[in-house]
This record gives structure tokens, sequence and C-alpha cells, in this order.
């Protein structure tokens, strides 16, 4: 079983034989506990855990979101690596997520931003990676995997080209716009993809409606 | 001791909760007490283990194409309950009440461990409600956050459907003292409250 911790990043555990507090409560994903762990090698057996706050409930595509971003953590963090920064986004989110006032598809992007960031992956918004002259509203850009933008002559890839009004947005955390939003969603895909290798995540074949396609 | 004895203590090993001393303990007492008993055991595991396959309607567990409830003309074609395991079939058939068929997950969805809905037959389930004459269908699935994901998943493919979907109750257990549940179970139990 994994562990995302404010100390020591992800570890793994075995939880066989672990003792809960006295209320039976199950280890469920995005729970917060106060965990104690015994071993010296990589792999530690969790000795025992409690709630450290009342737990959330996930619904409906948030939960699936939910799952997205555990797979992601998983995939991505390695371990014994500390991301205060991270868990504390990740904790904002969850909550955020347990709320039932629907999806903000504005705090996934800004998530997987940060854990971009904090995997040294981090994405500039605002300059030109190459040069570091400042980004133009006009003016179209094409992702780098560098991370971030060099200029385009014209939309040859509409998955990789995008116009600077929209960069500059998503750098100022404005996702007010659909196109904003949909450009959020491309680059995060193409900054993610390298990192994934070719193992596809498993959560994202979950996301049936089109519509909501929101991861 | 025999190669024999320590091949037969390890290959008990792969069974849930038996480590090498309660292994030990089944072999000696197997070649001592019971050694009918043990090749009646040998023969039977191997038989059932080859002859029983999946229900190619529901998923059971059956030596025959399918299952003696699929087969059971007194069985309820409109409500089919969906179960993450075969032990979950067990459990409703025993305490009586239901007399619609199932549909056996084998499973629940869990990404991180990459399983998905082709694992557990999903496809197959849409197929049974779309050709029988489905009118419900009753999401029984464990509640645990696989559960209400697998829930959600199949619940959002049946929508087009223009069936009843519906989850089983979650609440305080009978004979539980509310001072001894915990917080979620609570919660749901009140979310679930129910006119009297
Ligand atoms: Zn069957």
């Amino acid at each position: 079983m994994d562990f995302f911790t404010l100390k020591y990043g992800r570890l793994s555990a075995v939880a066989r034989g672990a003792r809960g507090q006295k209320k039976k409560v199950a280890l469920q994903p995005f729970t917060p506990f106060v965990i104690s762990l015994t071993g010296s090698g990589e792999l530690k057996t969790l000795k025992n855990y409690e709630i450290y706050e009342n737990p959330v409930c996930l619904l409906g595509d948030n939960l699936l979101i939910g799952l997205y971003v555990n797979e992601l953590l998983v995939r991505l963090l390695g371990r014994f690596d500390p991301m205060v920064r991270l868990f504390d986004s990740y904790k904002t989110l969850v909550i955020r997520l347990s709320n039932k006032q629907g999806f903000s598809e504005q705090l996934l992007r800004c998530f997987e931003i940060d854990l971009l960031t904090d995997l040294g992956y981090g994405i500039v918004f605002d300059h030109e990676v190459s040069t570091g002259a400042a980004i133009l509203e006009q003016k179209l850009y094409k992702y780098s995997l560098e991370g971030g933008f060099v200029p385009a002559p014209d939309v040859t890839d509409s998955n990789t080209v995008f116009q600077g009004k929209y960069l500059l947005a998503i750098g100022q955390g404005d996702f007010s716009l659909t196109s904003t939003r949909m450009a959020a969603k491309k680059i995060v895909r193409s900054a993610l993809k390298p990192l994934l290798g070719d193992k596809p995540l498993h959560s994202r074949k979950l996301f049936i409606k089109p519509a909501s396609g929101n991861q | 001791m025999s190669p024999l004895i320590d091949q037969l203590i390890e290959a008990l090993r792969i069974l849930p909760g038996v480590g090498p001393r309660s292994a030990q303990r089944m072999v000696l007492h197997l070649l001592e007490k019971n050694p009918e008993g043990g090749l009646n055991l040998a023969n039977c595991l191997k038989a059932t283990i080859e002859g029983v396959d999946h229900c190619k309607k529901c998923r059971n567990l059956t030596e025959n194409d399918l299952c003696s409830i699929c087969e059971n003309p007194a069985r309820n074609d409109t409500e089919i309950c969906v179960v993450e395991n075969p032990a979950d079939v067990i459990a409703i058939e025993q305490a009586g009440g239901f007399r619609g068929r199932y549909f056996v997950l084998m499973g629940h969805l869990s990404p991180i461990d990459g399983i998905g809905p082709d694992d557990l037959g999903i496809e197959v389930l849409v197929e049974n409600v779309k050709s029988g004459p489905v009118e419900e269908v009753i999401l029984a699935v464990n509640l645990t956050v696989e559960g209400e994901a697998t829930a959600h998943y199949i619940s959002e493919l049946l929508r087009p459907l223009n069936i009843i979907i519906s989850r089983l109750a979650h609440g305080i257990p009978v004979g539980g003292e509310l001072e001894y549940i915990d917080g979620s179970t609570i919660a749901h139990a009140l979310e679930g409250r129910k006119k009297i």
C-alpha cells in the first residue's frame, strides 16, 4: 500500500496486521491518517494508524478525478522524496473535490502544474524558453519539452501551438475562458507524457462522457 | 525432512493465512491421520480447478456454460444485482429475499492496480441489460472508494438505457451501538435516513 506523507513523500508499507483505533476505520484512499511505521528497508511495515481528520467522501466524477490524481502520484513521485508544498496542494484538492458543488477544471490543472513544478518540470508561461522574450498576447507559440514555449510561425498542430493570450492567462491562474482550459489541458498532457512513458494511465479510461472530459 | 514433504508444505502456503508452521501441521496431519482424506482433497482440487470456469452470462463460477441461478427459470429476469465477488452472491442468497439475477464483476475498478472495465466484464453486463427485459440494476458493490468508483462508472454507462439503477442502503449494522460506530458510517446512515 502506498502512502503520501508530509515528511517523507511517497512511501510503500505493508499494512497487514496494523492496528487501527478502537472504532474500526478502514485504510481508505483520500483519508488523512497519522501513521507509525517500522522497518529499515525501502518497504516499511505499518504499525498503527489513526484518523487525523474526518475522512472526506468523493463521489461521481470527482471520485474518478481523485483516482486519476492518485494514479499520477503513484506513477510520478519517487519514494522518500519529501514534497511538502505538493502535499498541501493535494490536501486542498481532495477537500475541494469532496464538495458536491461540481468539479472545477481549474483546480485539477493547477494541481497538475504544481506537480510538474515540484518534480522539476515546471512550465514557464510568461517568457519564451529559448530567448527569454516576453510572451505576447497575439503571437503564436509552440510547446517545447524544455518546459516552456517557443515562437511558432503558424498553427501546424493545434495540440502543441497556442496563442500567447491563453498562455498568459494560464500563468496568471485565470481559467475563465474555455480556450484557456483547452490549451491548459493539452499543455499538461504533453508535459506529462514523457514522464509517464509508454504505460497509459488506467484512470483515464474511466472518463466516459466526452462532454465532461475533464481530465 | 523429505523433499516431497517440503514441497507440499511450500505448496500449501499459497493459501491466505497459512504460514510455514500451520502448513507443516496440515501436512503431518494428512500423512499420519488421514491419508485417504488427503487423496480425496487432491482429486477434488484438480477436478474443481480444471472444471470450473465463469458463467457465460453472469461471470459467477460454475462448471457448466451457465450457472444454476442463470439457468433457473423461476428467477426474476427484470432485476440484476451486481456484486464484486462470488462470496457476495452466496451472502445475498443466504440472506434470502432477492429473486432476480446476478452479475459478478470478480473485483472492482482500481486504476492504481491496473484493473479496468475490461477486467470486470462490464461490457457483458451492459449487453445483458440491453438484450433482456431488465428494469432495475442493483449495484451491490462494497462500500469502499473502489466500489464507489465502480458503481459510478457502471451507472454512467447504463444511464442512457432508461432503467432504474439503485445502490444498497448503507448504515448502522443490526445490533450496532452508535457509540462504537465510526463517523463516516454514521454520516452515511444519516444521509440515507428513512421516514417512518
Ligand atoms: Zn450465471
